[in-house]
């Protein structure tokens, strides 16, 4: 790889990855474009497949989702915990009695359950978890939603490219690209998108009066400075009426949802961030994330697992019967994962430490074949088979969307990095 | 291209140079207009006084001047009010506040990763570094060599900030000696000269410096351990003694049981949890090693590595002086070869926009100025100033090429500027909530808060603490431990009863699912209550109690609201008391409000995403300098339709009285101008504006404030 670095020099790798952003139409458009010599990248996989998946909802459990109580169920084993299983609609699989709802939606989804992660900390592997890199040394390392931007564009130009709802202050984000690939962040997703209507105080005869008078009496000003950032200004004016105007400002909406839905749904930020999800989706936002905490089960796990599971459970289990209804649930890769698993012993505290050892995700729908169950442990303690590696499990997912594994960016501080690193796509998850 | 000319025209009117009244700013002139022959340029025009007043607080007191400000500055006819100016607000606590915003930003200042308490003291300990103008290389002395507990000194948040400290070194050499040596962390470097040894070798220097431990260690007295003494032994020997010291360690620790530790550890936990990251320690001894897949042929993997500088001459370990001091010294020597460079460079992208060198954080060794003999002059005159960034930054400033006009174009990426004046730039985030505050609520800028007695007072309290733990021993805390265990006992049964009566309804086919919410909960409270006893006997109920809450830093400013003109409010109707009232409290505080009560350096660091400051680019805090200033759609739907527009609106607002009482329609709008941009309307906008003024009436003020807040012309620095 030293050598292929040194075969080029800088602006060359710089334009190139600008040509990048701006040349990519579309995957299989990629590839004709890259040359050969430079979209090799050591170690990373070449595996490509047309998309199964236009889009992905991915859903974060934050602070460490115990695998053996939720999806990594070992019927029988001593390290449940008191935790039961039950059936679920795909024929010989098991998970927690708390996920009821959910369960009737396996036949669509695939179980992993042989993830394991080298981060053993929150921040730590929250990163890893959303980049495929360890947090390390002076880059921040971009996230899918904006990976998949950059590869193959918006798929509503009005709006943003990736939204994350989250209330976490921390979020990789679109990493080192640039501004117009970074995600939306909403904390509060009954609130929808801050600021796009008018302020109800001023018609919208006034509002355009102001915005024609801006206009005009900024223009000596953005004639006198023939600088890039003073004509971003105007533009990003016209872009913001643009989304203010748009009929698909409606997809921030959760009023236009029936009480019914609502009342499906179920209240909370993630019941809210699923419903706000779907409608993002549905208007062609590409990639939304949804953030749910409180796994962080040190004590009394036992007690805690009810209203969590219970929040998760109904607002996933409508999501996804949801999205079947609304024919989405092909082409729509809905992601469930967290930073580690819990410890296979409770605790003196009657809690579930870390453990980043083995641990279990679960992917919907997208071309996934539905109702398996892929990799096994030593009753949550060991992966005995088919070991899964955070970067993988993010190949899996860039695989499902057809994005390119091995083509190299090049960040600001001029280090090559690829979507998942050196991870290698579970080819056979895929119907 | 008429508007231009004729804005340009205007802006220029009743302008003339002053002279620098410097001889250090004249030399600089010199060696920019020699730089200017060459390249057949012509300098910029002067900056008329209105632009040069703005450009003067946003730069030094990173704010707006109040009405008041300009006003006093422009119509002044003293010819030294320039350099007076200069020196009025370089002696400001805005100076304070901007400056600290800029080392947050370098420094990578967060209050809400982890250590809360060091965080703040941290900021606190910049403010004051920053206000007292410390020298720089003292003041980067201070951070490399600082360590003990945050009570000691709030440099320590420097140590704290990386855990990692291979990673801290590339931080370090990169904000100091504006050099990039991350790459070699894993690998040589494959740009640069730097290889894999090198960067182990340079973090030989730095990586003693323990900062997990919690200035408290809670198990058995642990047998010293004779390291000399061992290394002279044979093998049989060490091995024997090996055991007999495992042996004393067992006996020590079967004193105590493992339970009863327990206990304790537990009944500290909500007060060890903020101990933790509160103190850094150095241990001279502990060196770093290569890491396992260490692939060069001049070292194996794990080796020990030694310390050693990447350039310039040896770091000499003096007599009684540790590694890290060593260090120290030739970092900040001016002897170091870029240490001077790289602040000098710094100080002069803060003044004019563009470094002499670009980026200023990745030089080389094939680096050359973009023009080299002001550089050198810079280093040089960085050294007679003896590293006083106020007095290097007051001879950049009393230039006469800081006075000039900015320049009108881009420089292209790659092409050499040649500093014919500055450069336009956008405001920083920073930089435009302060001028909102400004007018908001005027100068506020004497509230930067540099001393933070809530933090203190938590601060004895908490080294009070550690010397009580530290005397009574384990053995003690154990004794007190023990005589809490019967109530420890009580509570744990009441637990089980509570479990089991939920077991059974669950068998029974009970909805349990908020009574498991509540079990969790009297649990926990129940866990607690235990804990809490041992606490109390260890410390007396007072400061157990004070402890066990935590460190709660006050909400900022809750009760500074801007103050309600009491006659204002009097002459009002019943309807406009209300409207008043509302927006008031709407703009003062609370979810909708941005909360324009205090300036940007009183705010949360970094402020929450999606906020205000945020939004508009402020520094995330996770890399160097990581603020930004690009366009966004979310800024401009905060100045279309969000708060800022409210908060002009506001009566009780500074600009809003005086344009209250600004008589006609045109006063009014000329007001606005003079608060928003520090100047009078061009011709040719007055001449738009008198066509609002007829067209909209009672409307036009408004139309006018906010069509002004979403030009772009507010947001830059000219």
């Amino acid at each position: 790889m030293k050598a292929l670095l040194h075969s080029c020099d800088d602006v060359t790798r710089r334009d190139f990855a600008k040509n990048i952003a701006k040349t990519c139409l579309g995957v299989s458009m990629m590839s004709a474009l890259a040359p050969r010599g430079y979209a090799a990248f050591e170690g990373s996989s070449k595996a490509k497949q047309a998309a199964t998946a236009k889009r992905v909802i991915y859903l974060y459990m934050s602070g460490g989702m115990t695998h053996l109580d939720t999806f990594g169920c070992v019927p029988g084993a001593d390290t449940m915990g008191g935790t039961k299983t039950i059936a679920t609609s795909a024929d010989g699989v098991q998970i927690g009695e708390l996920l009821p709802h959910t369960a009737k939606m396996m036949h669509r989804g695939a179980i992993i359950n042989s993830l394991t992660s080298t981060q053993g900390a929150h921040a730590q592997g929250n990163y890893f978890q959303h980049t495929s890199y360890t947090m390390r040394g002076a880059t921040r390392h971009p996230t899918m939603g904006a990976w998949m931007q950059k590869f193959q564009g918006k798929g509503n130009v009005d709006l943003p490219g990736s939204v994350i709802i989250t209330s976490d202050s921390k979020h990789p984000g679109g990493g080192f690209f640039e501004a117009a690939y970074q995600p939306l962040i909403l904390n509060d997703p009954a609130r929808g998108l801050q600021n796009s209507h008018r302020p109800g105080s001023l018609s919208e005869g006034d509002f355009d009066y102001r915005l024609g008078l801006s206009a005009k009496l900024d223009q000596g000003f953005q004639q006198a400075y023939n600088y890039k950032n003073v004509k971003a200004y105007a533009d990003v004016y016209k872009d913001a009426i643009k989304v203010m105007k748009s009929e698909d400002l409606d997809a921030f909406d959760l009023s236009k949802e029936s009480p019914e839905t609502h009342a499906e749904y179920g209240d909370g930020n993630f019941a809210q961030g699923c419903l706000l999800a779907r409608r993002l989706v549905e208007h062609g936002v590409r990639f939304v994330e949804v953030n749910l905490g409180g796994w962080d089960m040190h004590q009394d796990i036992a007690a805690r697992l009810p209203e969590r599971c219970g929040d998760l459970d109904k607002a996933l289990g409508t999501l996804l019967t949801d999205l079947e209804r609304r024919g989405l649930q092909d082409d729509t890769l809905v992601v469930l994962t967290s930073e580690f698993g819990r410890t296979p012993k409770i605790n003196q505290n009657e809690g579930r430490d870390h453990y980043p050892k083995a641990f279990s995700s679960v992917l919907w729908g997208g071309g996934i074949a539905g109702g398996q169950v892929y990799g096994k442990t030593d009753k949550g303690i060991e992966v005995t088979e088919n070991k899964v590696g955070v970067p993988d499990f993010n190949a899996t997912i860039a695989y499902a969307l057809g994005l390119p594994l091995d083509l190299v960016l090049y960040s600001s501080t001029k280090r090559p990095f690829t979507v998942t690193d050196k991870g290698q796509p579970i080819t056979s998850l895929f119907a | 291209m008429k508007a231009p000319r004729l804005l340009l025209a205007c802006l220029l009117t009743s302008v003339s140079l002053q002279a620098a009244p410097l001889p250090e700013s004249q030399k600089i002139d010199q060696l920019l207009s020699q730089d200017w022959e060459k390249a057949g340029l012509k300098p910029n025009p002067p900056a008329s006084d209105e632009v040069l007043v703005r450009r003067l607080y946003l730069d030094i007191a990173g704010r707006i001047p109040t009405l008041e400000e300009a006003q006093a500055y422009t119509s002044s006819k003293d010819p030294q009010k320039r350099a007076k100016l200069i020196d009025t607000l370089l002696a400001s606590d805005g100076y304070t506040s901007h400056m600290f915003n800029y080392w947050a930003d370098v420094l990578r200042l967060t209050d809400n990763v982890k250590g809360r308490i060091t965080a703040e003291a941290y900021e606190e300990w910049l403010k004051q570094q920053v206000k007292a103008n410390v020298p720089y290389d003292k003041f980067v002395k201070n951070l490399l060599t600082t360590d003990g507990g945050v009570w000691d000194s709030g440099s320590i948040g420097f140590w704290q900030r990386d855990e990692n400290k291979l990673d801290h070194l590339a931080y370090t050499v990169q904000v100091f000696l504006g050099t990039s040596i991350v790459c070699a962390q894993c690998h040589n470097h494959p740009f640069d000269k730097w290889s894999q040894m090198d960067y182990y070798h340079m973090a030989a220097f730095t990586y003693g410096m323990d900062t997990k431990s919690r200035g408290i260690e809670l198990s058995g007295k642990r047998p010293e351990i004779d390291k000399k003494a061992v290394q002279a032994m044979s093998r049989e020997e060490q091995k024997a003694y090996r055991a007999k010291m495992q042996a004393e360690k067992k006996a020590e620790e079967s004193k105590v049981s493992r339970e009863d530790m327990q206990q304790v550890k537990r009944a500290m936990q909500d007060v060890m949890k903020p101990l933790r990251y509160t103190s850094a320690e150095w241990q001279e001894g502990k060196q770093p090693s290569l890491p396992a897949d260490y692939k060069y042929p001049d070292a194996k993997p794990g080796a020990k590595v030694d310390a050693k500088t990447m350039f310039g001459a040896d770091a000499v370990i003096k007599p009684g002086e540790t590694r890290l001091q060593a260090f120290a010294d030739w970092m900040t020597s001016p002897e170091n070869p870029r240490f001077t460079t790289v602040i000098a460079n710094r100080m002069w992208k803060k003044a004019f926009g563009v470094g002499l060198i670009e980026p200023v954080d990745e030089m080389t060794d094939s680096t050359v100025a973009s023009n080299p003999a002001l550089m050198d002059y810079l280093g040089q005159l960085m050294t007679e100033k003896q590293y006083s960034l106020k007095s290097f930054l007051r001879v950049l400033y009393n230039t006469d090429t800081y006075q000039r006009a900015a320049t009108t174009h881009e420089v292209p990426l790659g092409e050499t500027y040649h500093f014919t004046g500055p450069i336009l730039r956008r405001m920083s985030a920073e930089q435009i909530w302060d001028s909102f505050v400004t007018l908001s609520k005027g100068n506020v800028d004497d509230t930067v808060d540099d001393e933070n007695a809530r933090l203190h007072q938590y601060l004895d309290d908490l080294s009070t603490f550690l010397g009580t733990v530290k005397s009574k021993g384990a053995e003690g805390l154990v004794q007190i431990a023990k005589e809490g265990r019967s109530k420890l006992d009580a509570n744990q049964k009441q637990i089980d009863a509570m479990k089991a009566k939920l077991e059974a309804d669950k068998a029974k086919g009970i909805d349990t699912t908020a009574a498991s919410k509540a079990l969790a909960k009297e649990a926990a409270t129940l866990r607690r209550a235990s804990e809490k006893d041992i606490l109390v006997a260890l410390l007396g109920k007072e400061r157990a109690d004070d402890l066990r809450q935590g460190y709660r830093p006050d909400k900022p400013d809750k009760d500074k609201r801007p103050q309600i003109d009491r006659k204002s409010l009097e002459s009002m109707t019943k309807e406009q008391r209300k409207e008043f009232l509302k927006a008031y409290q709407r703009n003062s505080s609370g979810k909708e409000g941005m909360g324009l009560t205090s300036r940007a350096s009183e705010q949360p660091s970094p402020a929450r995403p999606g906020t205000f400051l945020r939004t508009f680019g402020q520094s995330d805090r996770e890399l160097i300098q990581n603020a930004s200033d690009d366009a966004s759609v979310p800024q401009a739907l905060t100045l279309l339709n969000g708060p800022a527009a409210d908060v002009i609106n506001n009566p009780a607002s500074k600009l809003n009285q005086a344009i209250a009482k600004a008589g006609s329609p045109s006063d009014k709008i000329a007001t606005l101008y003079q608060a928003l941009l520090s100047r009078a309307p061009t011709a040719n906008e007055q001449a738009i504006l008198n066509g609002v003024i007829k067209e909209r009436g009672d409307k036009a003020v408004a139309d006018v404030t906010h069509a002004l807040i979403t030009g772009s012309q507010f947001l830059f620095v000219q």
